[in-house]
């Protein structure tokens, strides 16, 4: 009995450590931007049909409420406030309450003629909506920081983003899995099918009208299956060291994970060429998450000194041609 | 240093966060670990399946209700809620293609003219105003108003077809139309173009609704 409670007192530490212990800021931080980024271009993507598909003389299709569309003036106004409030997600300000304002606003315009065709895609985005609320993402990177110790380095409780991440990677896995089981995936047949139907661009019937060797189509099957069953591993690896019985020498393979987001992100431009679906560039926006905070705070210093680099640059030119300095 | 100081808003930035009373840290710990495990456990649902939707495992059983989807192994049943199966549920992504490529046309009669005289009127696009012809065709299958039953899904594409003719009506005021149907075009794929196959031979039309 009491080996038993032992146990589990040594779970429930295993769990919070996991789960609550602290981490860095800056991969939600920066999540919170390319996704605050990614779901602008979505949005405004709908901005010149705002009467079309969010006001009573449109044509939509509401899921799970009530037809309650206002008119074109009073969805214009809607549709400007979830633009605003998108993009006080971005710059991080007053993220505690914007972040659940937003979920409110695009809700109302995912309930009311978003859901209707809501694909994987679309759950992935609420998903990130939803966690961002519950989560202080603008401790760094954000003109409201939320208030913290003075001197301290920040810090976030780990469990938003190892969930985020957790569920991205079983997301990739599941498709992974269902495609080697499947039978009509065993080979390129259905790959080919898939890129001349419905959703296929003008592009995709170009490559499929190519008459390629059915080895292509094969190849490529392969390569997707092998990809999503192997990338929730491979996103999840940093450095990679191992020893042959070739070389003394270990082999070290640094930023593993940063292979598979290339790999990653050739996959989706894929799916948003051949397919018309760009917005499965949600995936990778995850990837984000996964990122060492060092990397990013490493990165963005580059970046700051490069700015101001360039900005010095500009205003000794400005000086030189006697130009008026910004 | 004064009050004054440690009013001002920079200074207040600085100051340490009063730690939480013990009993609300241990509340919000419990609830984020119960959010936790719901994920992982919708997540795991859809992994687990894949297995019997492709009749893979013989061991595992996946059983769609009217209202929930379950997952049978042996004599433990996992179930949820229908709606969340299909939202963790990603996995048959590009899983199957039809045989046919599929078009809708929108069909009216004016005000006052011959009742048997039909139009074409052209007008998908002006509703539907998106690139990829799978985003149409999606807007009016509504697979998620199908998993709310035949009623809730007839209803839901009746209502759309009514939204179509005031759209038409709307936009064209001079010439309105008093009925509305929507029908659906279908026609054998081709690996050789979207439009390869659609001969009046080979093509079929089904009336979606008409109001």
């Amino acid at each position: 009995m009491r080996s038993l409670q032992m146990a589990m007192t040594r779970l429930v530490e295993c769990w919070n450590r996991f789960w609550f212990e602290q981490i860095s800021p800056y991969p939600l931080a920066l999540f919170r931007i390319v996704f605050g980024c990614y779901l602008l271009i979505f949005f405004l993507s709908s901005a010149s049909n705002i009467p079309l598909f969010y006001s009573n003389q449109g044509v939509y299709t509401t899921f799970l409420m009530p037809d309650i569309a206002p008119s074109p003036y009073i969805a214009a106004v809607l549709y400007e406030i979830t633009v605003l409030l998108i993009v006080g997600l971005i710059v991080g300000y007053r993220v505690r309450v914007v972040a659940p304002l937003l979920l409110l606003f695009y809700g109302y315009h995912f309930c009311l003629n978003i859901w209707v065709r809501a694909c994987s895609f679309d759950r992935a985005m609420l998903m990130a909506l939803l966690f961002l609320c519950m989560t202080p993402s603008d401790t760094v990177l954000s003109i409201s920081p939320r208030k913290r110790q003075a001197g301290v380095e920040p810090t976030v409780s780990a469990w938003t983003t190892r969930l985020l991440i957790i569920h991205m990677c079983l997301f990739y896995l599941s498709t992974g899995i269902y495609k080697a089981l499947d039978s009509d995936w065993q080979n390129g047949q259905l790959l080919k099918a898939v890129m001349s139907n419905l959703y296929s661009s003008n592009l995709s019937f170009a490559f499929v009208g190519l008459k390629w060797d059915p080895f292509v189509y094969d190849l490529m099957s392969r390569s997707v299956i092998v990809f999503e069953l192997l990338c929730p591993f491979g996103f999840l690896i940093r450095n990679l060291k191992f020893e042959t019985v070739l070389s003394d020498k270990p082999v070290e393979i640094r930023g593993v994970q940063y292979y598979f987001f290339g790999l990653g992100l050739l996959f989706h431009s894929g799916i948003a060429i051949f397919m018309q679906i760009p917005q499965f560039f949600i995936c990778p926006v995850y990837y984000v998450l996964m990122m060492p905070g060092k990397d990013i705070q490493q990165w963005l210093t580059h970046v700051k000194t490069n700015v101001a680099r360039l900005t010095k640059n500009k205003s000794a030119t400005s000086r030189r041609f006697g130009f008026p300095s910004a | 240093m004064t009050t004054a100081t440690l009013k001002s808003p920079a200074k207040s930035a600085q100051i340490a966060r009063r730690p939480l009373p013990h009993y609300i840290g241990v509340v919000r710990t419990a609830l984020c670990s119960l959010l936790i495990l719901f994920i992982l456990y919708g997540d795991a649902f859809a992994i687990l399946a894949v297995y019997p939707s492709l009749n893979y495992s013989p061991s595992l059983k996946f059983v769609e209700g009217d209202k929930d989807c379950s997952i049978v192994i042996g004599n433990v049943r996992l179930s949820m809620p229908k709606l969340l199966y299909y939202a963790f549920s990603g996995a048959s992504v590009f899983s199957k293609t039809p045989p046919w490529n599929i078009e809708f046309a929108v069909y009216g009669r004016h005000v006052g003219a011959d009742p048997k005289q039909w139009g074409d009127l052209g007008f998908i696009k002006n509703c539907f105003p998106y690139d990829c012809r799978g985003e149409v065709f999606t807007r009016f299958d509504l697979p998620w108003h199908k998993l709310l039953g035949t009623e809730t899904h007839d209803k839901a594409v009746k209502d759309l077809v009514a939204k179509i003719k005031n759209r038409y009506n709307l936009e064209n005021p001079q010439n309105p139309i008093d009925t509305v149907a929507v029908y659906m075009v279908w026609w054998p794929r081709s690996d050789e173009g979207f439009y390869k196959l659609k001969t009046p031979a080979n093509t079929h039309w089904r009336c979606l609704a008409e109001e």
